[in-house]
């Protein structure tokens, strides 16, 4: 291992032996392989882009694109029907892409309404419709009984024996590979897993969320579409039969058994599910109960948390291997935030209700920059629905908020949160399988954006926002203390680690309005510590903090100015000295046998006896 | 004008059938959150099973139905057990993928004992066709109608009026909460599974009468009732049947009026439309995103 270190192999570098691999199954014609071997390779080649498809949209965008198949079987029909008519290979794979692209497309629509199971059903219907398509038209397609008298590939007007057609296949499959590679590995990888993960997270970083699903779909379907081209030469006949049901659980069944969330994986279970039924003679009898169990069992092991997080932490160990961390882990760290633009927010007499249920009544307050705005309140006072609506999560059926004079788009969070206001979660939501500093990376995915094509060529263009999106992850890290842990996965975080974590992504994002929901509850004394200096920190670059919170000492120790809601009213508002001695607060926080007593006093004095 | 009468029967046929599988749909999605690929692989199974202990066993329809349903209630337990407890709620639509290797599993089964030749199926009370409403329809298949709305009601009121549909309504608005309420989120679920799975089982000698057993007809049915299931609104009863005697009748007129080809697309339509201009539903509820 030391010695391939020693010639510059690593983990990052890794994908050079996956080019070596791939040199010699291009080259396998001349290297002895018997045409009956080559054959089987395409097969594998064909099926394993079609996997390659769906592992992008499901194992990292989460949507489980069933329709693969009727993709599949388009880019079939489209080539089989072009080279019939005199065109060339390359146009006629061109058009089934184009072609492919377009239907993604399509079966991306219902996840602009819907999410959920649904969109994986209605591209499902996809399959279903494929003999019914085929039949109205029977000119084009040869109907059901299929599409005879296919010419031999011809490729930029030279026909291509057997040999130099199984190269273009093999071809295609690593360059589509080393595309995904390139993809999956940037920051468009990353959203796609937030997406997943969490829709919510995703807005709140500004990610456009049906954009993405779209491009998951679409993307996904590219791979599909060449599939379907280059299949209608392996055998020079294609039938609805090619296209059944059955065939399309192969593909689901190929992307669980090589694992949905990689790049290679898909050559794996595509090798699996086509070697399998040659090895076995009596197996086409019992395929679909052996191929059910593989998605019974896949399914199973897919979602099992545990062998995730161990899975995640060896894919870790690979990609770490040999590379040195860029973080230096003994480095005391001080919580130095770059200076933010100064903007200050204005909440103007919100009101909401939740079916009878008046949350909030007419609440205005004013959050300035270079300050920290502290929201309190018992339980079910507000507070957190009032963030929700400054985020852009609920819409308001009164009033209005502006940032710097300017209205806020209420009910639409990602168009908030690029107006510059980011915010954390009472639950801290991190996405699983990603490194502490992808984690926050992401958060610049919108602000400092790269192109899908630049990073699948990894352009110049996308290393300079990679190179820029390391620098300022790496700061962010700092100031929250968490750069001895980039590397580590974020989920193995503690929870003190994970609410910094949070707090890093939402600045990562360049917002200077940073929303804090109950960010210090669960805190042990050091944590809490660290939290209020980089509170300080980023107050005194210039950023403008709401902080939601129970912890009343906490409040009063670093808040500038506290409002006080109850029962979705405002009751005061005033400086940490003026709120502890406000009565009304006391009543509400302590009932009204206390109302005459200190507020701060008494806290400490439950805390004491408690 | 009987041509015309004929089909919009033969439609409200076609839903019923949707309408019954679609029923185990709601069951399970209201208790277990999951969308159960397998339901219609099941009904499959049960014409088979009406074949074969009503043609080649000769037994009388009600034992048929009781040995279908013990046995559905069975696939229903192990479908549960293995493919949904483990998943359901973990993400990647884990439900979708084991139900479907569940569906697979059935299917492949019933094509290594019963082949994939097209089986017979006793008639339940009789195959006389009659006119109705100025259609033509067998006995059967109108009573395959009432079952489907009769069923269809049942399980509806049980959900409303009865404690233990009440506990798995709770649980579909909030399965931590329910739990907290001390109702056996567990058991629910296993018992709503294998309510479902009779349901399947115990229709088949009816379902068979208009289907016959075929073993490739699973996938378009479970599509089919999916898409009366989203036109109703997912988990609403009286969606369900409204949705199941819309899509049938719309079904049929395509094929009857437009050709057999176009019945699919069409429908595949609809379910664009839906999905894109009420994606809740005719009765499902629109919820607001909570953080």
């Amino acid at each position: 291992m030391k010695v391939l270190n020693r010639v510059g192999l690593n983990g990052r570098r890794l994908w050079i032996v996956a080019l070596l691999a791939a040199g010699i199954l291009i080259l396998a014609p001349w290297l002895g392989a018997r045409p009956g071997d080559l054959r089987l390779w395409m097969l594998v080649a064909i099926l394993a882009l079609s996997v390659s498809g769906l592992n992008l949209a499901w194992g990292y965008g989460g949507e489980l694109a069933i329709g693969q198949l009727a993709v599949y079987a388009l880019g079939a029909y489209v080539t089989g029907f072009m080279v019939t008519q005199g065109y060339d290979l390359s146009i006629a794979l061109l058009v089934s892409a184009l072609a492919a692209a377009g239907l993604g497309l399509l079966t991306s629509l219902p996840a602009l309404r819907v999410s959920g199971w649904g969109v994986a059903m209605a591209s499902f219907f996809l399959i279903i419709m494929i003999p019914q398509i085929v039949k109205l038209f029977p000119e084009q397609t040869g109907g059901a009984v299929g599409l005879i008298g296919i010419p031999g590939p011809v490729l930029f007007g030279i026909e291509l024996n057997d040999n130099q057609f199984y190269v273009v296949v093999m071809v295609c499959m690593v360059l589509w590979l080393a595309l995904m590679r390139n993809l999956v590995t940037s920051r468009h990888g990353s959203a796609l897993r937030v997406m997943r993960e969490s829709p919510v997270l995703a807005s709140s970083l500004g990610l456009n969320v049906r954009r993405l699903k779209i491009t998951a779909y679409t993307l996904g379907a590219i791979p599909a579409g060449v599939a379907g081209s280059l299949f209608v030469f392996v055998d020079r006949f294609i039938a609805p039969d090619y296209f059944t049901f059955a065939a399309a659980i192969l593909i689901i069944a190929a992307a669980v058994l090589g694992g949905a969330e990689t790049v290679y994986g898909a050559v794996v279970g595509a090798a699996i599910i086509t070697v399998l039924p040659q090895q076995f003679g009596a197996f086409d009898h019992y395929a679909e109960i052996v191929f059910g169990g593989f998605l019974v069992i896949g399914g199973v092991l897919l979602t099992n948390t545990r062998l995730k997080n161990s899975v995640d932490a060896l894919k870790l160990r690979i990609r770490h291997w040999g590379t040195k961390p860029a973080g230096d882990r003994d480095v005391v760290e001080q919580a130095d935030v770059p200076d933010l633009p100064r903007r200050s927010i204005v909440v103007d007499s919100i009101s909401k209700s939740f079916g009878g249920n008046r949350a909030l009544n007419g609440v205005s307050l004013e959050a300035k920059p270079g300050e920290i705005t502290a929201l309190i309140g018992a339980n079910g006072s507000g507070k957190t629905t009032l963030l929700n609506i400054v985020s852009g999560f609920y819409r308001a059926d009164e009033g209005e908020i502006r940032l710097d004079g300017e209205p806020l788009p209420l009910g639409r969070a990602a168009k908030t949160a690029r107006k510059g206001v980011a915010r954390t979660f009472q639950t801290p939501i991190v996405p699983s399988s990603m490194t502490v500093e992808e984690a926050v990376e992401v958060g610049r995915y919108v602000h400092d954006y790269s192109g899908i094509l630049p990073s699948m060529l990894r352009l110049p263009a996308y290393r300079a926002v990679e190179r820029r999106g390391i620098s300022a992850a790496m700061t962010w890290l700092a100031a929250t203390g968490l750069r001895g842990q980039a590397r580590a996965l974020a989920r193995s975080l503690s929870l003190g680690d994970r609410r910094m974590l949070e707090v890093a992504r939402a600045l990562a994002t360049g917002s200077s309005v940073l929303l804090l929901d109950e960010v210090a509850s669960g805190l042990d004394p050091a944590d809490l510590e660290r939290l209020r200096t980089l509170l300080f920190a980023v107050r005194d670059a210039g950023g403008t903090v709401i902080l939601v919170e129970h912890n009343f000492r906490l409040v009063c120790d670093i808040a500038d100015s506290i409002y006080v809601l109850e029962r979705g009213e405002l009751i005061a508002h005033g400086d940490p000295a003026m709120i502890q001695q406000d009565k009304a607060v006391a009543r509400s926080y302590l009932g009204e046998e206390f109302s005459h007593a200190d507020l701060a006093t008494t806290v400490s004095a439950f805390e004491e006896s408690s | 004008m009987t041509i015309v009468e004929t089909a919009l029967l033969t439609g409200l046929v076609l839903g019923s059938i949707y309408i019954l599988v679609g029923v185990g749909y709601n069951i399970v999605l209201i208790t277990s959150g999951a969308f159960n690929f397998a339901q219609a692989a099941k009904v499959m199974l049960a014409t088979f099973l009406a074949y074969q202990f009503g043609v080649v066993a000769e037994l009388p329809t009600p034992l048929v139905m009781v040995f279908g349903a013990l046995i559905g209630a069975a696939v229903g337990l192990a479908t549960e057990l293995v493919a949904i407890r483990p998943v359901a709620g973990k993400g990647l639509h884990g439900e979708l993928v084991t139900t479907v290797g569940v569906s697979t599993i059935i299917t492949g089964i019933v094509v290594t004992i019963w082949g994939t030749n097209v089986r017979p199926v006793n008639a339940f009370v009789s195959a006389e066709v009659i006119t109705v409403l100025g259609g033509r329809i067998t006995v059967d298949a109108l009573i395959l109608v009432i079952v489907a709305v009769v069923v269809c009601a049942s399980v509806w009121a049980w959900s409303r009026f009865t404690l233990s549909g009440l506990a798995a309504l709770a649980i579909s608005e909030d399965r931590v909460a329910a739990t907290l309420r001390g109702i056996n989120v567990n058991r629910l679920s296993i018992l709503a599974m294998a309510g479902a799975g009779a349901i399947a089982g115990a229709i088949g000698p009816i379902v068979g009468t208009q289907t016959l057993a075929v073993s490739t007809i699973g996938a378009v049915v479970t599509l089919k009732a999916f898409l009366v299931l989203i036109v109703g609104g997912m988990g609403s009863f009286p969606g369900l049947l409204v949705g199941g005697l819309v899509i049938g009748p719309i079904e049929s007129l395509t094929v009857r009026y437009f050709g057999s080809e176009f019945s699919t697309p069409v429908l595949f339509a609809v379910l664009l439309i839906v999905l894109l201009v009420k994606p809740e539903g005719l009765f499902g509820q629109k919820i607001e995103r909570t953080v």
